[in-house]
């Protein structure tokens, strides 16, 4: 292996590395916030379209990524897509992170 | 931005087995022109050797020529590819070693490997160079696999990212910058290395001619022979170099590109999944929201440092694709070497 080949590949192996330890985190975070929304959700606490769907997701007929990702078109998911989509429809970001956005679209290419 | 990168790699690749071609119907054509100037010779000192031999009585001499203008059949080449050469299981950099030892046989330069050759006399191809011209294969594509991946995966929920960032995800950092002939160029980091063994093999064959021509053939004509041979066999090693370290910087750029392929799929499903979290918490206005748009700044921000690493990978990969381009220089001397041989052989037979 020659030494740019070295020098390239361990570049990637930092990103890589960096992207596993965000991984693990994330993933410890967003499991207590998906159980929590979860079991709100089956209480009817979120709306009585979040307990038919939340139940659907249950038993196995549906999945959070059909409802929101639109392959889901039953009554109830529809109006937990339109929902989310409003929100974030008027969603304004924090100046701060909206230059973070605007910086990022800049290095893409 | 790497459809013209990708489409440079996969044409050098086109280009190399062009001059390669050419190459070998220049050397094809130099073969034919020494036949021909070695019956007419022939035939010049068969006229005299008759003339002499006829003082001698009519059993003296045969008074016909040697019939040298379709030429004897060669004999079966000493060595070629080994059997496996070119197989998926057969890359190169696994199986390189054998490869080089039945090409060169541990040459290290043209005198060398001249003077290491037995001469035995006759002509015979001591590799068959062509053996290791087999069509190149692709085990694998990873951007491919990579593209049909994020499709899959960000297709759906690619719409959330819209808007908050104000772009598809999808198309800034998977479709628009693997665009391009990808294929083309995992295969043609094999194709490179079959030119480069045909070319040594080619080398060592002519090397053999001077190896093996007799003793006896001194003089313009004998020492031109061998020098043309020993010219030729130098420039198919520089050429074959160079093939070599094509291949080398094309694999290079196929490790990286694979590795970073498997990185990007990593980020892309953990920007999915929190595109898909966000959806989702966009859709609870209770409480839900209300927990959303505490970890929503947090998720932004995950999503823009991802996204970020993301195009340094893809960035990794033009690195490697920019070696490759900027390596095609001292590859196009080694075909200017070999053009000018072809031209300078094409001059001297009109002379």
């Amino acid at each position: 292996m020659s030494s740019r080949e070295e020098e390239l590949l361990r570049r990637v192996e930092a990103v890589v590395a960096e992207t596993q330890r965000d991984a693990a985190r994330v993933a410890r975070e967003d499991a207590a916030l998906d159980q929590a929304r979860a079991s709100a959700a089956r209480r009817g606490e979120l709306g009585r379209d979040w307990q038919e769907v939340q139940a659907r997701i249950d038993g196995g007929r549906t999945t959070l990524a059909a409802v929101f990702g639109g392959s889901d078109q039953s009554a109830a998911a529809v109006r937990l897509r339109d929902r989310s989509r409003a929100t974030l429809q008027a969603m304004e970001l924090p100046d701060d992170l909206a230059d973070q956005v605007e910086a990022l679209r800049g290095e893409l290419p | 931005m790497f459809d013209p990168l990708s489409r440079l790699a996969v044409q050098v690749g086109s280009d190399a087995a062009k001059v390669l071609a050419e190459l070998e119907q220049a050397m094809a054509g130099a073969v034919g022109d020494t036949q021909a100037d070695l019956a007419d010779q022939d035939g010049h000192v068969g006229d005299a050797f008759t003339k002499l031999l006829g003082r001698l009585g009519p059993d003296g001499a045969d008074d016909s020529y040697p019939e040298l203008t379709s030429g004897p059949t060669l004999p079966a080449a000493g060595t070629s590819a080994p059997g496996d050469y070119g197989d998926v299981e057969s890359f190169f950099w696994q199986k390189g070693e054998a490869t080089v030892q039945a090409v060169s046989g541990g040459v290290g330069d043209i005198k060398g490997l001249v003077d290491g050759l037995t001469p035995t006399g006759d002509v015979t191809e001591l590799v068959d160079a062509s053996s290791f011209l087999v069509a190149p294969q692709a085990p694998d594509n990873p951007v491919s696999d990579l593209r049909w991946s994020a499709g899959a995966l960000l297709g759906s929920i690619d719409w959330v990212a819209e808007k908050f960032v104000g772009f598809s995800i999808l198309d800034r950092c998977v479709f628009h910058p693997f665009a391009g002939d990808w294929q083309g160029i995992f295969k043609n980091s094999e194709a490179w290395h079959h030119a480069g063994d045909a070319a040594l093999g080619m080398t060592r064959n002519h090397a053999g001619l001077v190896a093996s021509t007799p003793q006896t053939w001194q003089g313009l004509s004998g020492d031109s022979f061998r020098g043309a041979m020993t010219t030729i066999a130098a420039a198919t090693y520089g050429l074959s170099a160079a093939y070599s370290y094509a291949g080398d910087l094309v694999k290079t750029l196929s490790t990286v590109t694979k590795l970073a392929c498997v990185g990007i799929g990593s980020l892309l499903k953990m920007i999915a999944d929190k595109l898909l979290k966000m959806a989702a918490e966009a859709a609870t206005p209770l409480i839900g929201w209300a927990i959303g748009a505490f970890t929503a700044y947090s998720d932004i921000q995950d999503i823009i440092k991802w996204v970020r690493r993301v195009n340094t990978l893809i960035e990794t990969i033009s690195s490697a694709i920019q070696d490759f381009a900027e390596a095609k220089t001292s590859i196009l001397t080694k075909y200017q070497i070999i053009e000018d041989l072809a031209q300078g052989a094409a001059s001297s037979a009109a002379a």
